[in-house]
Order: C-alpha cells, then sequence, then structure tokens
C-alpha cells in the first residue's frame, strides 16, 4: 500500500480554519483543459491517452509548484489506494473508476490537483478550508496561465475552453462550497432556502438526514452555467449565495437555541456519547453524529475538539481511509469496529461543557 | 424495475424523503437519481459530486430533446434534420455516440455537429458567448478596483468617517479626489 505518509500529515488543507468554516466545510474551484486537436480521453486509444499524460507531466513538471507534486498513475495502483485518493478529495470517483491511462499531480497539502485524462485532458481544482472561493480561484487562475503558455488549450471564440460535455464550455469552471445547515434541516426550512439557491442559476445537491433531525445536513451548492460571464464574475456569485446562506443559517440557529436549547443540547450531548464509546457504527450513523458535534462546537456547548479535528474525522471515518489506518482490507464489519476505534481515540478529549 | 422517470435504465437507487409526516418513496437510476439532485451515494459529505457535470447535462439535453419533440408533434416546428449518423471528419465521432453518453470525440466536434450543438448548447447556457478573464493579476476585484497608493488609502478612510457622519457631500467629493488620483496614474 502507498500514501500512508497522506495519514499522518498534519498540515492538509481540510485541517485549517477558513472564513466561515462554522457554516462552510469547504470550497473547490475547478477548470476544465483539453488540448487541441486530440480526442476526449473516454473515445482516444491507450496510446493517444498515454501520449496525453506525458505531454501534461512534462508541463506540470516546469511550474513552481512541481517541487510539492506528487505524480501517480492511476492505473498503476490498486483500487483501495485510488479509493483513498479520492476521499481524500485530490481525484474523482470516475477518476478513480475509469479505465485507461490516467494520472494525477497533487499536493494534499495545499489541496491542489492535476487531473489528467478524467473526462476531460486536465482537470485542474484547489480546495480550502471554510468559504475562501475566491483565494482559490485565483490560485488557480495564476497557475492555469502558466500552463496556458507551454500547452495547447483548444479554445473558441465564441464557446471559450472546449470540452468533452457542453455543459463545462466557457471558462470551464466550477465553483463549488460544502455547507453544513443543521438549523435549517432542523425546522424543515432547508428545501425551501435551497430552492431559492436554484432561483438564482446554481446547482444544489445534498444529503439529506433520514433517521434524526439534526442528520448529516450536509449541501454542496455550484454555479450551473460556465458560459457567459467572466470566471470573477461566476466566482463572485457564488461567493455571494455561500454568504447568504451563512447568515441564515446563523440566524436559524439562534432562534432555535433560544427555543429549543436543552432539548438541541441534550442532543448534541447524546451524538457525542455515542461517538465517544460505541464499538461499531456505520458511515451513516458518524456523519449524523459529527453534524451534531459541530453545532455543539458552534454552540460552545462542547469542549476539547475543534471544527478542523472535525473536518479531519469526516474524511478519517471512509472506508478506504480506516483499511490505510488497520493496514489490511477490511470487511464491512470490521470496518464499522474499526470506525468506532478511530472515533472513540479522536474524541477522547471532547467533553460536555 | 424500470426507473420510474425515465422508464428507460434500471432503477438502482431508492430514496425515500420525509417532510412533515409525509414520506414519498422513489426508485431512480443513476442518471435521473443524480439529476434530482440526490447525491446519494456520495456518502462522503466532504465529497463533490463527480458526476454532476454529466448529469446536469443530460437533465438539460432530456428537456431541450422533449420540448422539441413537443413542438414537432403540436406542429409548430418542422423536425429537425439533424442525421444521427453525422460523423466528425477529425476523430470519427458519431452525433448518434454523443445523444448516448452526453460528450464528444474531440474538440473538433464542436466545428462537426455545430447545427445540432447550437440549440442545446444556447438551452444551457442562455444564448452567450464566452467572455475571457482578465490576467490572473488583475482577477481580483479588490486590486483590479483599489489603488494601494498611500494617499488613495488615507483619502478613503475619510470617505468612511463621512458617510458614518452622513456627510455624503463630503464623501462625494473625496471619491471624485481619489478618481482623479487613480487617472492619473494609470494614464
Amino acid at each position: 500500500m502507498a500514501f500512508e505518509e497522506l495519514l499522518t500529515s498534519n498540515e492538509d488543507w481540510f485541517l485549517k480554519a477558513g472564513p466561515s468554516c462554522e457554516v462552510v466545510v469547504s470550497s473547490r474551484v475547478r477548470f476544465a483543459r483539453n488540448l487541441e486537436g486530440k480526442k476526449f480521453p473516454h473515445n482516444s486509444s491507450a496510446v493517444e491517452q498515454s501520449e496525453v499524460v506525458t505531454e501534461v507531466h512534462k508541463a506540470i513538471s516546469t511550474l513552481p509548484q512541481a517541487p510539492n507534486l506528487q505524480f501517480v498513475h492511476l492505473n498503476k495502483i490498486s483500487s483501495l489506494d485510488r479509493q483513498f485518493l479520492t476521499e481524500h478529495q485530490l481525484i474523482s470517483a470516475e477518476h478513480a473508476a475509469s479505465l485507461g491511462e490516467r494520472a494525477v499531480a497533487f499536493d494534499a497539502k495545499e489541496g491542489l490537483s492535476f487531473l489528467v485524462n478524467e473526462e476531460d485532458h486536465l482537470r485542474l481544482q484547489v480546495f480550502r478550508g471554510g468559504l475562501s472561493l475566491k483565494e482559490a480561484f485565483q490560485n488557480l487562475n495564476q497557475i492555469d496561465q502558466t500552463l496556458c503558455s507551454k500547452l495547447h488549450f483548444a479554445k473558441d471564440p465564441q464557446l471559450g475552453y472546449l470540452t468533452a460535455c457542453p455543459t463545462n464550455l466557457g471558462t470551464a469552471l466550477r465553483a463549488s462550497v460544502m455547507l453544513h445547515l443543521p438549523a435549517l434541516v432542523y425546522c424543515n426550512r432547508a428545501a425551501q432556502v435551497l430552492q431559492g439557491v436554484t432561483q438564482v442559476g446554481l446547482t444544489v445537491r445534498g444529503l439529506q438526514g433520514e433517521t434524526t433531525q439534526i442528520a448529516s445536513a450536509f449541501f454542496q451548492i455550484s454555479n450551473q452555467s460556465s458560459l457567459g460571464k467572466r470566471g470573477a464574475e461566476i466566482v463572485e456569485h457564488v461567493d455571494r449565495v455561500a454568504r447568504q446562506m451563512v447568515e441564515v443559517e446563523l440566524q436559524t440557529q439562534k432562534t432555535v437555541f433560544q427555543e429549543e436549547g436543552l432539548k438541541l443540547q441534550d442532543r448534541i450531548c447524546r451524538a457525542l456519547g455515542t461517538l465517544k464509546n460505541a464499538k461499531i457504527i456505520t458511515l451513516r450513523e458518524a456523519l449524523d453524529g459529527l453534524s451534531a458535534l459541530r453545532v455543539g462546537v458552534e454552540q460552545k456547548i462542547l469542549s476539547g475538539i475543534d471544527l478542523p479535528n472535525l473536518n479531519h474525522l469526516l474524511i478519517l471515518i471512509q472506508p478506504a481511509h480506516l483499511a490505510k489506518i488497520a493496514g489490511r482490507e477490511l470487511n464491512p464489519d470490521m470496518e464499522a469496529m474499526e470506525r468506532a476505534r478511530i472515533l472513540s481515540l479522536y474524541l477522547k478529549s471532547a467533553e460536555a461543557v | 424495475m424500470l426507473c420510474q422517470k425515465c422508464q428507460q435504465r434500471p432503477a438502482t437507487v431508492f430514496f425515500s424523503q420525509t417532510v412533515g409526516n409525509q414520506t414519498t418513496q422513489a426508485h431512480l437510476c443513476e442518471v435521473c437519481a443524480q439529476a434530482q439532485g440526490q447525491a446519494y451515494g456520495v456518502m462522503n459529505p466532504m465529497n463533490f459530486n463527480p458526476f454532476a457535470a454529466f448529469s446536469d447535462f443530460l437533465n438539460n439535453f432530456m428537456a431541450w430533446d422533449d420540448g422539441a419533440i413537443a413542438e414537432v408533434n403540436s406542429g409548430r416546428k418542422k423536425p429537425a434534420t439533424v442525421d444521427p449518423q453525422l460523423q466528425c471528419p477529425h476523430c470519427g465521432y458519431q452525433l448518434s455516440f454523443f445523444r448516448q453518453n452526453g460528450r464528444l470525440g474531440c474538440t473538433k466536434c464542436y466545428e462537426a455537429f455545430k447545427a445540432a450543438l447550437e440549440p442545446l448548447i444556447s438551452s444551457i447556457h442562455g444564448k452567450v458567448v464566452h467572455v475571457e478573464d482578465l490576467p490572473a493579476e488583475k482577477t481580483d476585484p479588490l486590486t483590479e478596483r483599489r489603488s494601494q497608493k498611500p494617499e488613495v488609502k488615507a483619502l478613503r478612510e475619510k470617505i468612511s468617517q463621512a458617510i458614518q457622519a452622513e456627510k455624503y457631500e463630503e464623501a462625494a467629493r473625496l471619491r471624485d479626489e481619489i478618481k482623479n488620483l487613480e487617472t492619473e496614474k494609470n494614464g
């Protein structure tokens, strides 16, 4: 197995508290780029694909960021390792699952990765903790401009950057933020508020809670269209909507705590008890519990733990991470046990105030 | 079981949603489930849905297609004369493949399938053309708009003070002063 060093790193982007991190888990910006005259990855032969990998690798190696980049041929590593990189936000699930010659160059600390031969020849992306879309965009824009002088990207004056799928034309930019909206979910207002978000040209994806009401209330919002506006404007728009969501969520939290403080406190403390003491726990239950703990930290009901720790746990409790920690492949029962062990270990010093 | 939405692909996703006392259940295929905005399978909340772009597109594509069919059926529009066997001269990709998987064969396909793609692209993005981004160092709206000159900075502070004191005329005068300074600088 490889990439063990990613488990022990304590400098990864998600371990830093970013702006508005009490509501915004992470921000991500990505650009899609294709090489002029070459067939798109899904339509090319292994030889053509590896030519693209070589060409892009060469260009990336000349970047100032190159010394910190790790270059990996995805078809040469195990599927567990690919899943691990997916959980670590360095490649997409599609990139992990696709066949053929494909590669990634990444800097886990900076949340920066170059996905080669995913849907497009090259996808560059940057993750940041909290609401930091603008910073992520600037960072990526600079890298993109350096690459532009080394690679011939396919571009049309009307359509902008040409991409395998027409949804990405234009700037080929997608700006997304992952929001945690527990109070809105608790009040059954999330659907209504998010409906409003879709009406201003953004896409919402979510994981609705089923078992408890403060469930894993995580939602992603991103721009729907990438053509006809400057990248900076798209980013500004998503950022503005995200800010409004932060405001609405915090306001709602304040109100529900005024009205039902003890009930919520009870729920949060119970979640802590479960996560600290369970011996077998599913991913779903762990996510619901971590969602409640986030609220506990924000509302200063819990001590001995902070949001970056909780971000870290969101990643560590995923299947491939648990297998990596255990040092072997795990069946579902063993995985649930390992998850419980990790949670109680990391939450050892967490306490109700 | 077939997907309740498209009635074409097998349903592989089952989800239920409880709103108040009402529970609704749906049996969908992967594509329609994604299009519904339910990133059901991506249990990692830190993870962004990798199939998002594709499903957004399909969603739009289908909507457009249905619209076109409705228009044809109602006799308002003649059937489109786009040949699904049409091939891209550069890579040999067929338009029909695109209809199946939502992806083009190469960058030249945009030219080869222009007639078929144009209405689709405007239905996704609107009738717009690409706008170039400013060079990297200018993309930050703050540095773009704001000069770093110390005298401008001082004036800006004065503006804030003037606004707080509700001296709007004073603020407007200061604003013009900054404008002059900045034109000088750029000119």
